[in-house]
């Protein structure tokens, strides 16, 4: 049983490719989109989703949002009494996806298929994947978001022979990937993006602002009452794609809010944020080496592509509306199903063959001589070009720059840019050369290959001597985990205590109504009175009693709300 | 095998028979199951593709040809002027007067506002073009430009990235030519001391000192005042590496390329070159000038006999300057001689053979002038041929033999002074020819040594057998 996920910065989603084609699992609020937030409640649970969502208000101390931008770094968060690392937060949502999954289904879960930003670098992939090993689930795929979110378009639509464009603006990242379909060939020209540019980056351009026109300075408010603030924006900010003026109302701490802002004012703001989605679209037309006018559809996917904005610059640059065919916040999960069952061989889906790129270029570290002789080192020489279709292997020769060197330092480098000091340094290799022979004898082949799940092997092989040297890219100390470290925290997140799935309704129910307590102060007394009331009937335990109080708070909640 | 006949198709097929092809045979090399077939298919396909391309090129009338990116043709402002673009309209050399008049109040964070409200450069292949053009212009004007605005152009026309047909080592020297030409100007000299990390107010008198030099041309007035006061000459060559970023011929148009090659070759001590030797010469030359004019002042001053001050006067005043003199024109003579002798075996030397046989040579002739009692020339000869052997030895063997230069000479002295008590105790008759003899017999024996370390790669063995 291989399952399909999407772990995306705010919301994260799971499917499998079934009988009706890919099917995506809700979870027990019945919903398919699950936040990707954990939070520690005060007797030590850990809570995924719309409950630890809510306790970002309450508790925004001992609860975390947007992780998924802090993977491939050891960045480590403070929850309670325990230190997670991003794998271990993702860790955690994969597990709260999987147990709604084999809820649903009946049955263990033991491979997984799951989708990252085509920009991801390799130690983001790493990250992932060691997040989906802590989650106790082999990844057997990782899959790129705007190509699973072609794949779900493309198998809905049945495009046969033309080339579009999926532009995937999601929570926190930003990717663009051009494909052409024929014959049942997904093939994808190429692919660019930008790892911190999402809808998050709308909403903090909207704090400041706001800020700004309060004359409040930065930081001006303790944090509950700082993520109430961002709670309010980003209703806003959803609202201000159909609506031409929101206003923002409400009592924050000891200042009383009232804010009013208009679409034209909110693109106005949003340009620097626009310029930068220009970039990666420009790169991935010129690498694919197609026209606009030779794009037949555009698609956007990801919840921020919402923002009518967003549409405007994409028919600025390409001279025409962009389609929405698919769902922008389950496409992605979708393709990522699609993807689970083009690898369990699915009899359906055998007509259709995936060829992916490679997003970034990897090369090594080089000195260059001019015309004059002299010598300029840190120049990137490219071995594998970004965009090359995957796996692929390519070799390439190196020599001394100065006689009678004595080894080669190869340096293995990600980037785009043409000198290394501002490219991403993935691993060295230090390569032993006979120091007596001349330069043009001491010829060493640098051969990288880059396979199919973005796993890239450095070779070296000395002509002179035929010695041999590898360099397999998994050790990137204090970046990522060795096995050993995977093995000890897998054993330290088993001990986290989960509350058992049919209590997650009563547990949401009540961080929403603790987080209400936060933001209606006129109805405090109100609401400690409902919670105090639930928490007792919980402690009853019976069934019947609970889920009948349930719906009666769940429907005070929603008036509350309204008002 | 042509790509075509790779894939099963006929040598005039169209790019939809390619793909199907390519198709139909990924079905049986996928990518995820058979990595190799996969890459091998693949390469095929890109091939077959790009002869369909080519031949629907060849056909299509010359101006639809799509234009070589990497080397923007001259005629593409002119062609692209006013080229409709819906209803906007573009003009690259108007685009080109704007941008430099905003690069020239140097506020990045305005020219990246500007470039992003251009509503030409929206469109997806005109900006493509323009991008290439613009820098193609750069590289003609090189206007000057700050640092924060040259980034802002990159980023924004993505042009500093890897791409194969960018010339990185070019875009850089551009970068930096501009750059240095933004720093030169006297109104951003505040910007260069910020960049050299001057905060005292005498640097920066000095650095004004240095700026104001490099725009002088070469005259022998400012080399007298520059290379006659110590330690002027090197501090001024090492100011002007400072200033132009390591690059002293990207520095722009006022100053003196002619001046700055003259004191960084003056100033360099790993080559003999001609401005070295002028500047040496003019240096020995006023020593000595000067040591003759004290003799003579000091002379009229104590009103000395004349004869009397030609012998002492003359020798103090003028033989004392000239000793260093003569050392420096010895060291001048000496070091050519040693970097063609010691120069490793694979690069190409004049004179093969004398280059090899050197030593012996020398050696044989402080053999000859022993035997023949002329100690002195003897041991000339001996000790140059013992000097050459070891540079020779250590130079051309740094890989794989260390040798500690002061450990060696104590070395070579206390397997002299062994040999001469040996000589001694076996009774040899004491003969002045014996040490000369002792250091050539020494130099063979590092010549050897060298010789037996260098044998796989003579180049006189090299030449004889091609």
């Amino acid at each position: 049983m291989i399952v399909g996920i999407d772990l995306g910065t705010t919301h994260s989603l799971i499917g499998r490719y079934d009988a009706d084609g890919p099917r995506l699992f809700a979870n027990p609020l019945g919903s398919l989109l699950t936040p990707s937030v954990v939070a520690i409640d005060d007797e030590g649970h850990v809570l995924v989703g719309q409950a630890a969502r809510d306790r970002l208000v309450s508790h925004p101390e001992s609860s975390v949002a947007n992780f998924k931008r802090w993977m491939g770094s050891a960045r480590e968060t403070r929850l309670g009494q325990r230190v997670f690392r991003p794998e271990e937060l993702s860790a955690l949502v994969l597990r709260s996806l999987l147990a709604d999954a084999e809820a649903a289904l009946g049955e263990k879960i033991h491979e997984a298929v799951i989708s990252v930003p085509a920009y991801f670098s390799d130690a983001q992939r790493k990250a992932t994947r060691t997040a989906g090993e802590l989650a106790g689930i082999r990844v057997e795929r990782l899959i790129n978001e705007p190509t699973a979110a072609a794949l779900a378009y493309g198998l809905q639509e049945r495009p046969d022979g033309s080339r579009f464009v999926v532009l995937d603006l999601g929570g926190g990242t930003f990717d663009v990937s051009v494909l052409e379909m024929f014959e049942g060939v997904v093939e994808v020209h190429a692919s660019a993006g930008d790892n911190f540019l999402g809808g998050e980056d709308f909403l903090d351009m909207l704090e400041t602002a706001f800020l700004g026109d309060l004359g409040l300075p930065a930081g001006s408010f303790p944090n509950t009452q700082r993520g109430q603030l961002r709670r309010w924006l980003e209703i806003a900010k959803r609202e201000l794609s159909q609506r031409a003026e929101v206003r923002v109302t409400g009592q924050l701490g000891e200042h009383a809010v009232d804010w009013r802002i208009d679409q034209e004012r909110f693109a106005k703001l949003s340009e620097p944020l626009l310029q930068r989605m220009r970039t990666p679209l420009e790169r991935a037309m010129r690498d694919a080496r197609l026209q606009p006018e030779q794009i037949d559809d555009i698609v956007l996917v990801g919840g921020a592509s919402r923002m009518p904005m967003v549409a405007r610059m994409v028919s600025r640059m390409f001279g025409r509306l962009p389609l929405r065919h698919v769902h922008p916040d389950e496409a992605i999960a979708l393709g990522s199903c699609v993807a689970a069952g083009m690898k369990a061989r699915d009899q359906r889906l055998d007509e259709v063959i995936l060829t992916d790129v490679c997003p970034y270029t990897l090369g090594t570290e080089v000195t260059r001589r001019d015309g004059d002789g002299q010598l300029h080192p840190g120049y990137f020489h490219p071995i594998i070009h970004r965009n090359s279709t995957v796996p692929t292997s390519r070799e390439e020769s190196f020599w001394p720059a100065q006689p009678q060197q004595k080894a080669l330092q190869l340096n293995v480098y990600q980037g785009e840019n043409p000198m290394v000091a501002n490219n991403i340094k993935l691993g060295e290799l230090e390569v032993d050369i006979d120091p007596r022979l001349p330069i043009a004898e001491n010829e060493v082949v640098l051969r990288f290959t880059y396979d199919i799940n973005g796993v890239l092997q450095v070779e070296a092989t000395v002509r002179a001597t035929g010695r041999h040297y590898e360099l397999l890219l998994q050790h990137n100390p204090g970046l990522l985990l060795d096995s050993e470290q995977i093995r000890q925290r897998l054993a330290a997140l088993a001990e986290l205590k989960i509350h058992p799935r049919d209590k997650q309704e009563n547990i949401a129910l009540l961080a929403r109504a603790e987080r209400l307590y936060e933001e209606h102060l006129h109805a405090r007394a109100q609401l400690q009175a409902w919670i105090t009331n639930f928490r007792a009937v919980v402690e009853t335990q019976h069934d019947q009693l609970i889920r009948e109080h349930r719906r009666e708070l769940e429907r005070a909640l929603d008036a509350l709300e309204q008002s | 095998m042509s790509p075509f006949e790779q894939l099963g198709l006929p040598e005039d097929a169209d790019e939809r028979m390619v793909k199907r092809a390519y198709a139909q045979r990924l079905r049986d090399t996928r990518p995820d199951s058979d990595p190799e077939g996969f890459q091998r298919l693949h390469a095929t396909y890109q091939a077959a593709l790009a002869q369909c391309r080519r031949k629907t090129v060849a056909t299509k009338p010359h101006h639809e040809l799509e234009r070589k990116p990497v080397t923007p043709a001259d005629d593409l402002p002119s062609a692209m002027a006013n080229a409709p673009l819906g209803t906007v309209t573009f003009s690259f050399d108007l685009f080109f007067t704007e941008l430099l008049a905003l690069a020239a109040k140097g506020d990045a964070a305005q020219l990246n506002t500007w470039l992003g409200e251009q509503p030409a450069l929206w469109s997806l292949r005109m900006k493509n073009r323009v991008g290439y053009e613009l820098f193609a212009q750069l590289d003609r004007n090189v206007p000057p430009m700050s640092p924060a605005c040259i980034k802002v152009l990159l980023a924004f026309f993505d042009m500093n990235q890897t791409h194969p047909g960018h010339d990185a080592l070019r875009l850089q020297r551009l970068l930096r030519r501009m750059q240095l030409a933004w720093e030169l100007q006297p109104a951003h000299r505040d910007a260069l001391a910020e960049r050299m990390r001057l905060r005292l107010h005498s640097e920066r008198c000095e650095l004004d000192l240095t700026l104001e030099r490099l725009t002088r041309p070469l005259h022998w007035m400012q080399v007298a005042r520059i290379g006659l006061v110590a330690n002027e000459a090197s501090s001024y060559a090492q100011s002007i590496r400072q200033v132009s970023l390591g690059h002293p011929e990207d520095l722009p148009e006022p100053c003196d390329q002619n001046q700055i090659r003259f004191w960084l070759k003056a100033t360099d001590p790993s080559h003999i070159s001609k401005e070295r030797l002028q500047l040496g010469a003019m240096r020995c030359a006023t020593t000595l000038l000067a040591g003759l004019l004290l003799g003579l002042l000091s002379g009229v001053w104590m009103r000395m006999p004349p004869d009397h001050f030609n012998r002492t006067a003359f020798w103090w005043c003028f033989g004392l300057p000239a000793a260093p003199c003569a050392l420096w024109g010895l060291l001048m003579l000496m070091l050519p001689l040693d970097r063609w002798h010691a120069m490793p075996e694979y690069q190409p030397a004049r004179w093969p053979w004398l280059n090899l046989l050197l030593v012996p040579v020398f050696c044989a002739a402080a053999f000859a002038f022993g035997e023949a009692d002329a100690l002195v020339p003897a041991f000339v000869f001996a000790l140059v041929a013992l000097w050459l052997a070891f540079r020779r030895l250590r130079r051309r063997n740094t890989a794989s033999l260390r040798i500690n230069s002061r450990l060696m000479w104590f070395g070579l002295w206390g397997l002299f002074m062994l040999a001469q008590s040996l000589l001694k105790d076996a009774g040899h008759t004491y003969a002045g020819a014996t040490y000369p003899a002792l250091a050539a017999a020494t130099a063979m024996l590092l010549w050897g040594m060298d010789l037996w370390r260098q044998r796989h790669r003579l180049r006189i063995r090299q030449t004889a057998s091609r």
